[in-house]
Order: C-alpha cells, then sequence, then structure tokens
C-alpha cells in the first residue's frame, strides 16, 4: 500500500485496503476445480450404485467415503497450488479458522452415519446425515465465505432436513432415495457451485481488465 | 476542504496500515499468522506492532499453551481510527468527483 497523493491513488488505496481485508476475512475451502470433480464423479458413482439394489449398508458407505478421501486429498493440492500462484501461505489464518469451524460437524456427521450404518440402518440414514452435516459445516464457516459457499451450505442443509425426514427408509425405494440424493447434492450441487464460481470469476477478471 | 494532512500519521504508513486492517477484520490474530498473512520479518512487525500499541490502537495478550504465544486485536481507539482514516480516504475520493 502506498502512500497516496492524489485522489486518484486514495481510491486505489481504499481498493487496497479492501483486497487484503477480504483476502485475511474471506477463505474458500472447496475450491471451484474440486467441486466439478466431486460433483462428477459423485454422479458417476450414484449411477453405477442405482441398480444395485441388494447392496447393504456398509458397502454403500465403503465406496462413498473411498470417494470422499480421494476428493479431499484433490481440494487440498488444488488450494495449495492456487495459494502459491497468489503468493500467500497454504496453511493461512483463514484455512485454520475454516477448519476449526467445518470439522466439527463434519466429523460429528461421519461419526453418527458410521454407527447408524453398523446398527442395520440402510444407506439412506447414511446419505440424509451426510448432507445435512456437510451443509452445516459450510454454514459454520458462512462468517468468512464467499457467497457461494454459503448457498452451497444453505443448499445441503434443506436437502439434508428433506432427506432425513422425507425419504422412503427401506427396500428398493430406500435405495432409490440413497443414491438419488446423493446424486442431486453432491453430485449437481457441487457442479453448479463450480459453476457459479467460474461464471463469477469470469465477470471479475473482465472487470479488472475493463477497469485497467 | 479534505485533505492527506487530516490522515493519522501511525496508521498513515504502509505497514501498520496492513496490520490495523487485518485487525479490523477479525477479533483477534496471533502473532505468527499476522506474520505469515504479512510476509513481514520478526523485527518489522514488532516494531510495527510497538508502535500501534504505544498509540493505544491495538492490545496485547500473551498465552502459554504449548509454547508462548501473542495475539493482538484493535482496541476501542484503534477501530475508531481506522474508521477515521477510511472516512477521510473516502472523503477525499468523494470530494474528486464532485
Amino acid at each position: 500500500m502506498e502512500i497516496p497523493q492524489t485522489s486518484i491513488e486514495a481510491a486505489a488505496q481504499l481498493r487496497a485496503i479492501r483486497s487484503l481485508m477480504e483476502r485475511s476475512t474471506v477463505y474458500r475451502a472447496i475450491s471451484a476445480p474440486a467441486a466439478l470433480v466431486a460433483g462428477v464423479v459423485a454422479l458417476g458413482l450414484s449411477g453405477w450404485q442405482w441398480g444395485r439394489e441388494g447392496m447393504g449398508g456398509e458397502r454403500f458407505m465403503v465406496e462413498w467415503v473411498v470417494v470422499l478421501v480421494v476428493m479431499s486429498v484433490l481440494n487440498v493440492e488444488l488450494l495449495r497450488r492456487s495459494a502459491a500462484g497468489r503468493g500467500e501461505p497454504f496453511v493461512s489464518a483463514g484455512m485454520k479458522l475454516a477448519l476449526r469451524a467445518i470439522a466439527p460437524p463434519m466429523i460429528g456427521g461421519f461419526v453418527l452415519s458410521a454407527v447408524a450404518v453398523w446398527r442395520g440402518d440402510g444407506g439412506v440414514e447414511a446419505a440424509g446425515m451426510w448432507i445435512l452435516f456437510y451443509g452445516l459445516g459450510l454454514l459454520a464457516a458462512a462468517s468468512f465465505a464467499p457467497r457461494s459457499m454459503k448457498w452451497l451450505g444453505r443448499a445441503f442443509f434443506g436437502a439434508g432436513l428433506v432427506c432425513c425426514v422425507g425419504l422412503p427408509r427401506v427396500g428398493g425405494a430406500g435405495h432409490v432415495a440413497a443414491v438419488g440424493s446423493m446424486a442431486v447434492t453432491f453430485g449437481m450441487f457441487h457442479v453448479v457451485y463450480a459453476a457459479a464460481v467460474f461464471v463469477a470469476s469470469r465477470a471479475s477478471r473482465a472487470k479488472t481488465a475493463g477497469g485497467a | 476542504m479534505i485533505d492527506f494532512s487530516q490522515l493519522d500519521k501511525t496508521i498513515h504508513e504502509k505497514g501498520r496500515l496492513a496490520i490495523m486492517t487485518l485487525l479490523a477484520g477479525r477479533a483477534e490474530w496471533a502473532f505468527q499468522d499476522l506474520k505469515a498473512e504479512l510476509g513481514m520479518s520478526d523485527g518489522n512487525l514488532i516494531t510495527h506492532l510497538r508502535s500501534l500499541f504505544k498509540a493505544g490502537y491495538v492490545s496485547e495478550t500473551r498465552e502459554m499453551k504449548h509454547r508462548p504465544q501473542t495475539r493482538y486485536a484493535l482496541t476501542e481507539a484503534g477501530r475508531e481510527a481506522f474508521t477515521r482514516y477510511l472516512g477521510i480516504l473516502e472523503a477525499i475520493v468523494r470530494q474528486a468527483r464532485e
């Protein structure tokens, strides 16, 4: 930040202050490319599970946990590259803050779903909990997340409530409900989120280029 | 008539303004996080924080977890000074547009 001497420099100073403030208070915990890949993989896994009505809750859970682990590793790597590209530390204060907010709901959802499956409940119980607690995790970070992530959190939270109380639990209908809800939320919601972030960042770049 | 001479000289320095900006965005910051975010050396950051502390703009909390940690926050006076500083910059820009 340079010392301003003219009103133009004062305006530039204000923009620099705003940019630094946003950088330190807004943290995007889910990179758009990772969300896109995760959405497509979730749709693929849902398609693969669609006709397998005989699969148990354990099998359902294991397959989704494998996807979760792979996608989490990809997300971390993309966030690391993105931070390096901006010349910022990977483990930033924003990341620590986001992890502290997101981790408890995520861990809670994972443990409760694992217990539900272990007790013999179907995949739809686990799916409902994952969707609901993932939404809660994103909403817990809402105070310092970009607007698109807040909307993603609200969408998951609403869908999670519907899944937990309004979907069939047993038999073929229960299986279809579990797989379908995972396809809509972890699949389509993530694809829409990635598309929204790409469109917004392109518009932002165009605006910056136009203003330069 | 508003001009640059009305800007607070304590805040009106590149490093200190960056520190005040970060502190204004969050309740408190650990020294190491400030250092990583701003890319400053220990000595430089300490000097700026000391100036802001002397001016009454920043408070300091020392705590001992598994290692000593110092956390910084804006005081009420610091927040008012920062808001006033931004207000003057905005007024200068507005004045030029009119």
